[in-house]
């Protein structure tokens, strides 16, 4: 009893630990009871409960700072999520959404400023942020498409690879330049999307078939990561840390190079390699950039954990 | 001059009735100090500070118990005595950490407020100050201790003989009560405030 206090209560356990058995174990669960499409609810309770160890609870409602909001906007994405896979609208539905709700959070995260009159500063930073949003759902929807065919199976896998480095990346700079709560909550939906994935991967390699992602992973993963990254980009002090955070972010469009890239590993050889090394290779490319983020953050700039 | 002295000394003493205006004294920033403790992981306590604060504190002398304080904090102005990584440039000190979004999230919420609701005697000196704290978008109530030390004309000529009041405010705030919930634990809940305030009256 006292292990499992101590962990609950040790910064480790509350980002890495507690969320990453929560996301195998959610997976395992669904998958063994039949709901395989739901797996990635799992990513999704992680974060939360890596929320309320790490805050001591949920924010209030109506919540006043934009780094409470935060919470707000991740529980309805994974709220959709379920409503869209629930009512097998993932594809119709997740098209509209994914447009509605990068808006209305960026509106509702920064309202005050907006009803102060937008300044140009701010005009760009919500145009940006909303762009990269349609690029993160779009990706994170789209690079799983075929994985129900035997030739490009593994790219079920490929929305939780993107969505671990770019949790683990915007950790990454969160935790040295901008806020450890922030930098704490992307490192244990990071985790989430580990649990989820080792799942989903010991899945893949056993039957050929990893468990779903559907819209519970796009809008309640994808989408909390979308919400931890508004925050951290509304928080960050300097250009140069929003401008890390965008380049973290990279990595879920560079599955456009990385998805042809790694199914072809292998391709032609015996399905068991192909089945692993081709999520290696696409994992290997999408981190490129949150590692090329942190490295500069490190080396270049010198940024510690204080 | 003498008489409206007396009358604020025993408004500021008493808490009790006395024949006079209110007066009006503005925070001496000079000889003010905004202190706050925290524990940090049960080892030991941290002092902090505020630098850059003010406020304003009338004495209704009918009506002491409507006496109204308020002070103003610039949240930014924090200060724990953190020089270890200034030196430092792209590496945040345990200030600035305190300033982002985890703590004060200046950013957002430039400024905390307290202002009394009323004044409680309890003694001589001694009395309960009511009233609200306004930190991070969130107002509750707070009683703090206050001490009254004493008030007359300042005796330095630079002051040119200005009616000076003094007196300190203490009591303990938990900052989840606001929604500071980062490090609790280790950063403790519970912080101890010290208000020294000297304040000159207002013309």
């Amino acid at each position: 009893m006292a292990f499992f206090q101590n962990l609950l209560g040790d910064p480790v356990g509350q980002t890495a630990v507690v969320p990453f058995a929560i996301g195998v174990a959610v997976a395992l669960v669904l998958a063994l009871a039949g709901g395989k499409r739901f797996a990635a609810l799992g990513i999704g309770a992680a974060f939360f409960a890596a929320y309320y160890l790490i805050h001591g609870g949920v924010p209030a409602f109506p919540p006043a700072a934009t780094a409470q909001k935060m919470f707000y906007v991740a529980a309805a994405g994974l709220l959709l999520g379920i409503a869209l896979d629930a009512a097998g609208a993932a594809r119709g539905g997740g098209h509209f959404f994914a447009f509605v709700v990068p808006a209305a959070a960026l509106a509702w995260m920064r309202w005050p400023q907006i009803a102060a009159g937008p300044a140009g500063a701010l005009i760009a930073t919500l145009a940006a942020l909303f762009f990269a949003s349609i690029v993160v759902y779009w990706r994170q929807a789209a690079s799983a498409r075929g994985a129900e065919t035997d030739e490009a199976s593994s790219a079920a896998l490929f929305p939780a690879i993107q969505l671990l480095v770019a949790g683990l990346g915007l950790g990454g700079i969160a935790l040295l330049g901008i806020s450890l709560s922030l930098g704490s909550l992307a490192m244990a939906l990071a985790a989430g999307a580990g649990g989820y994935l080792l799942a989903s991967f010991i899945a893949h390699l056993a039957a050929g078939r990893g468990f779903g992602y559907g819209a519970i992973g796009a809008f309640g993963g994808g989408g909390v990561w979308l919400a931890l990254a508004y925050a951290a980009v509304f928080a960050a002090d300097a250009p140069a840390k929003i401008a890390l955070i965008g380049v973290v972010a990279l990595a879920f469009a560079v599955d456009f190079v990385a998805r042809p890239l790694a199914l072809l590993v292998a391709a032609g050889g015996a399905p068991a390699a192909a089945r692993f090394l081709q999520p290696v290779a696409y994992g290997a490319v999408v981190a490129l950039p949150p590692a090329a983020a942190l490295a500069y953050a490190w080396f270049a700039l010198g940024w510690r954990m204080n | 001059m003498k008489f409206r002295t007396l009358a604020a000394a025993a408004a500021l003493a008493a808490f009790a009735a006395a024949p006079a205006a209110a007066e009006t004294f503005r925070v001496d920033i000079t000889h003010s100090s905004f202190v706050f403790v925290a524990n940090h992981i049960g080892y030991t306590d941290v002092y902090g500070l505020f630098r850059d604060w003010g406020g304003e504190f009338t004495f209704d002398a009918k009506a002491p118990e409507n006496t109204k304080v308020r002070i103003e904090v610039k949240t930014e102005s924090i200060d724990t005595n953190d020089r270890r990584l200034q030196a430092q440039g792209g590496v945040r000190g345990r200030d600035e950490h305190l300033r982002g979004t985890d703590f004060f999230n200046v950013k957002e919420f430039p400024t905390m407020v307290f202002e009394s609701t009323k004044v409680e005697k309890t003694g001589e000196k001694t009395g309960k100050l009511h009233g609200n704290v306004t930190l991070l978008g969130v107002t509750k109530p707070v009683v703090f201790d206050v001490t009254f030390h004493k008030v007359a004309p300042h005796p330095v000529p630079a002051y040119k003989g200005v009616l000076t009041a003094g007196f300190t405010i203490t009591g303990t705030i938990k900052r989840t009560d606001w929604g500071m919930k980062f490090g609790v634990p280790a950063v403790g809940d519970e912080i101890k405030l010290l208000i020294g305030v000297e304040a000159q009256e207002k013309k």
